[in-house]
């Protein structure tokens, strides 16, 4: 499978923050959530994918293509959903179509209006009468209407109820339907990671903390919860991560059924994004 | 560039009938004072070197507040393009609003040369002013250059100022004449540099 995105060793300095070595790539035909608390680096390493800031080492590929050489390049052909919309207030949905028909040389004006009505987005409105759902939603359709290879999405479900969120993860497995199509999506809402990513990157303190399927983490990593007393059986080599609770310990193992069989009598609960991410943040090392 | 000139465009269209207003009722004011033509220069020569300038940092104030620099540059636009359409913009409104008066004064048989070069010095000065208020407004932000306008604004007054206080002899009409006569010139070159300048800051601003 063809990488649409290759992420090597990115690097940036702030004076109170650093992104250090992130590598990670997004395969063709899947969705990447990009998962970390706030401030952990992700809108920083979308920016450098980007190329709106200036990076202190390292390399972007997107499409085979070096993301400063070739930056217009690809840039017709990825579609960016920020979490909010950055449109004036005062334009309507046929004033964004007439801006970006001049920017996309491939921007069709049919399929805007069928995302349009498919989002039922009303045409004769401004975009202050919109709901923050709709906004997303007119984002969204903006970023598809000139029909991209990759959406970078930047929590674009941030904020979004629960009915809406569902509506634009939909939106986003769709376009997946083509093959050569990919989706790196930026949250911290892991559940909607959970319900559409192939493959999810951790980013905590600038670093990435692992880029794995999500299928591993989810039916393969396990959370044991235990006592002191049977804590101290377990082998440090098996741990991941450990927290301690005011019901005992927590820890992060990366096989839970091999947990299971070693450790008889323990309770090994599989293990959310959400409860991995939680114990690398808080929790402690072997 | 098209589509960044059309979206400032679009934002000037919201504001269109407020300033055909204010245009319209100028216009007619100054017609139906004794003095028309005179009455309708001093106004609307005055307007050339204020709506660029009232426009550009409206502009600037609306992409700002809704964070468009962020959202174009994940286009294919470069940093250099979205400087080129603020001069681009400016160029387009000064010769317009400059096209108002030059047009009138034409139809009305009372263009003189001394008129033209009203207009003329008018247009340079406010062509200035964006390219010195453009860069301002990229390295500072709408906010704060607000203040740098008023000192932009205030520094030749208060030369002038301190020039007539010196006693410096007021330039003749021949030497005002030469320097009309060098200044596009000048204007091109400070073009130049502004346009330079606005795409260095764009280039090291962290969007």
């Amino acid at each position: 499978m063809d990488n649409i995105l290759k992420v090597s060793n990115l690097c940036k300095d702030y004076p109170s923050f650093h992104l250090r070595d992130v590598s990670f790539t997004v395969p063709s035909g899947s969705i990447v959530g990009f998962v970390g608390e706030n401030g952990a680096g992700k809108t920083t390493t979308i920016k450098l994918i980007l190329n709106e800031m200036k990076r202190g080492g390292g390399s972007v590929q997107i499409f085979g293509m070096d993301n400063r050489k070739d930056e217009q390049k690809i840039k017709e052909q990825i579609g960016v959903v920020f979490d909010e919309s950055y449109f004036h207030s005062e334009f309507k949905a046929g004033d964004i179509a007439s801006i970006l028909r001049s920017v996309f040389r491939t921007w069709d004006d049919e399929l805007f209006g069928r995302y349009l009505n498919q989002f039922k987005l009303p045409k004769n409105k401004t975009i202050k009468e919109y709901s923050k759902g709709m906004k997303m939603k007119l984002s969204i359709a903006s970023a598809l209407a000139h029909r991209p290879r990759l959406l970078i999405l930047d929590e674009a479900t941030s904020g979004l109820d629960p009915v809406v969120r569902s509506e634009i993860l939909d939106i986003f497995l769709d376009f997946i339907q083509d093959e050569s199509h990919s989706v790196l999506f930026s949250s911290h809402i892991t559940g909607d990671l959970e319900k559409v990513a192939d493959y999810v990157v951790f980013i905590h303190e600038g670093k990435i903390i692992f880029d794995r399927s999500k299928d591993d983490l989810i039916y393969q990593y396990g959370i044991v919860k235990c006592g002191p007393k049977d804590f101290q059986r377990i082998d440090p080599d098996d741990l991941v991560r450990w927290r301690k609770t005011d019901f005992g310990y927590e820890a992060l193992v990366t096989d839970r059924d091999a947990a299971r069989r070693k450790y008889s009598g323990l309770v090994v609960d599989p293990a959310t994004i959400d409860d991995i991410m939680l114990i690398y943040v808080k929790g402690g090392r072997s | 560039m098209t589509g960044l000139l059309r979206k400032d465009l679009l934002y000037l269209k919201r504001q269109g009938k407020f300033l055909l207003v204010i245009f319209a009722f100028y216009a007619v004011l100054s017609f139906l004072s004794d003095d028309g033509i005179q009455h309708f220069n001093s106004i609307f020569i005055t307007l050339i070197a204020m709506l660029p300038t009232v426009v550009i940092v409206n502009s600037f104030a609306y992409d700002e507040l809704s964070k468009w620099n962020t959202y174009a540059l994940s286009l294919p636009i470069t940093k250099g393009t979205l400087a080129f359409s603020k001069y681009l913009l400016s160029f387009s409104l000064i010769l317009l609003t400059a096209l108002i008066p030059f047009l009138a004064n034409l139809l009305s048989g009372s263009l003189s040369e001394e008129t033209g070069l009203t207009i003329y010095a008018a247009s340079g000065a406010a062509l200035l002013l964006c390219e010195i208020l453009i860069p301002l407004f990229y390295r500072f932000g709408t906010q704060k250059a607000r203040f740098a306008l008023l000192v932009v604004v205030l520094i030749p007054t208060l030369g002038a100022y301190l020039l007539k206080q010196a006693r410096f002899a007021a330039p003749s009409d021949a030497q005002i004449l030469f320097l009309l006569k060098i200044s596009p010139v000048f204007l091109v070159i400070f073009s130049v540099v502004s346009y330079y300048i606005s795409c260095k800051i764009l280039d090291n601003k962290e969007n």
